[in-house]
């Protein structure tokens, strides 16, 4: 087998103890030859490069090891606009960011954290999109995996089932850099997670049974991305709109809007990014549209759970 | 969502106009002629030290309405209200660029990025807003020291509310 090769063995050999030693599964047999047994461990940069033909992002990838947090990093390099497109990859983050308030963390090597930067015009006028760029991406790529819809929990969140699967978080820097975060549950098993998130929380391990390659969800994400904002984010095209209203997973279903003045619940005749919610008042019976800006936060009720006086 | 039907003009969103203000403002443009789906709109601003006031806004009154061009000639309007408003000794007020939920800090646990006798340059950032999830870093536009802040950290602002009062330096 080996000897058939001729000359070029050595190349192949080294090539081979380098997978090897870069941690690919490879399993070796005497007389049958080498077989590939499974994905590295670690988050393999070049084989998320490998002729990844991307329009903007990931013109420049960087894996890191430990950082503070991907989105900090991504935004640091702001400023500079050559760094447009450089996505930032962490195998864990001290400092991940969710929400607000909340921190975003995971086990070392069972995620993907990932921060990309791009410098879109005018971000102020595309705060509605720039959401839904992340969100769509990533439904799509979870898609992909688990050959299931995924739905998206207004305005960002990725859900199977209502357990959570990915968060995105937008920042918007001063010289009109954005970087779009993204936290994604890939290898992650319950037995990793905190008690009570386990009830709230899935990931594509879960959902597939199967031990996932990183790299390769990181490469599909990259391209979804780099299609919606390259394609998606045109004011005239409502083709992030319609895949974004796609896998909402609000409409037709009671939801408690929180607005400045209060809350209220009602049930989402119609959900659109630029115009908002549409929503037929539980109380009252009428319809009514909030604009996207003014929702604080939504959530979705239950239909038993309705006796919450708050409604 | 039918956008093949663009007969009837749409509703014009005041907070697009007011977007749209602020760009002009953030890039120097002292002229903008937008002509969308039946609706025609004109702004004109007279200089950047101006902030406001001197744009002239013919928002849609009615799908027929093309207002007479001497009605919104630039500075028609604009010039009449005096254009000094005289020195104001409360100093000047950085308002906030977009509607949104206010923070004061990046995170709860980190300090805010000002308090009252911060000295700020005007590309400190001074606050980050929200709004659909997006984090927003607003930048001072002016150098000085902070002498008030006007909201609360979590509370929710409007387009062109006043954020933070300072002595420009």
């Amino acid at each position: 087998m080996w000897s058939g090769l001729g000359p070029e063995m050595s190349v192949v050999r080294a090539d081979l103890g380098e997978l090897i030693a870069f941690g690919y599964e490879i399993e070796e047999h005497p007389l049958l030859g080498v077989a590939y047994r499974g994905p590295a461990h670690r988050l393999c940069p070049d084989q998320i490069e490998h002729e990844l033909a991307t329009k903007v992002i990931g013109r420049r990838i960087a894996v890191w090891d430990r950082v503070g947090s991907t989105n900090d990093l991504a935004l640091r390099a702001a400023a500079s606009r050559a760094n447009e497109g450089l996505v930032v990859l962490a195998e864990s983050q001290t400092q991940g960011r969710g929400r607000r308030g909340r921190s975003w963390s995971a086990p070392h090597g069972t995620s993907i954290l990932m921060s990309i930067l791009i410098f879109p015009a005018e971000p102020l006028t595309l705060l509605d999109r720039l959401t839904a760029v992340g969100a769509v991406a990533v439904a799509e790529v979870v898609e992909e995996w688990i050959r299931a819809k995924a739905q998206i929990k207004w305005p960002n969140d990725v859900r199977i089932h209502g357990k959570k699967v990915a968060g995105i978080l937008v920042e918007v820097d001063r010289t009109g850099g954005v970087v779009i975060g993204i936290g994604l549950n890939v290898n992650v098993t319950s037995t990793d997670l905190p008690e009570e998130l386990r009830d709230t929380t899935t990931s594509l391990q879960d959902l597939t049974g199967t031990l996932v390659d990183r790299s390769e969800v990181a490469r599909a994400l990259i391209h979804r991305l780099d299609y919606w904002y390259t394609q998606g984010l045109h004011p005239d095209s409502d083709q992030l709109g319609e895949a974004w209203k796609l896998r909402s997973e609000h409409v037709g279903h009671l939801v408690r809007v929180e607005l400045e003045e209060g809350s209220i619940c009602g049930r989402v005749v119609d959900i659109d990014l630029k115009a908002g919610l549409l929503l037929e008042e539980e109380a009252t019976g009428a319809t009514r549209r909030i604009p996207s800006v003014m929702i604080r936060s939504l959530s979705p009720q239950k239909l038993v759970e309705v006796v919450d006086p708050g409604c | 969502m039918s956008e093949e039907t663009p007969k009837q003009p749409v509703p014009v969103d005041v907070r697009a106009i007011h977007q749209l203000v602020r760009l002009m403002k953030r890039y120097d443009v002292t002229a903008m002629d937008i002509d969308e789906g039946g609706n025609k709109i004109r702004l004109r601003r007279r200089g950047p030290e101006l902030p406001s006031g001197s744009y002239v806004v013919n928002a849609p009154i009615a799908p027929v309405a093309q207002l007479a061009p001497s009605l919104t000639a630039p500075g028609l309007t604009a010039s009449a209200p005096a254009p000094a408003p005289a020195a104001v000794p409360t100093g000047s007020v950085i308002e906030s660029p977009m509607v949104g939920t206010y923070y004061s800090a990046s995170s709860p646990d980190l300090p805010p990025f000002v308090s009252v006798g911060s000295v700020i340059r005007a590309d400190s950032t001074v606050c980050v807003i929200e709004a659909m999830k997006v984090f927003t870093d607003i930048p001072a536009g002016v150098a000085g020291t902070v002498i008030e802040i006007l909201v609360k950290s979590g509370q929710s602002v409007e387009f062109g509310q006043p954020l933070l009062r300072v002595n420009p330096a």
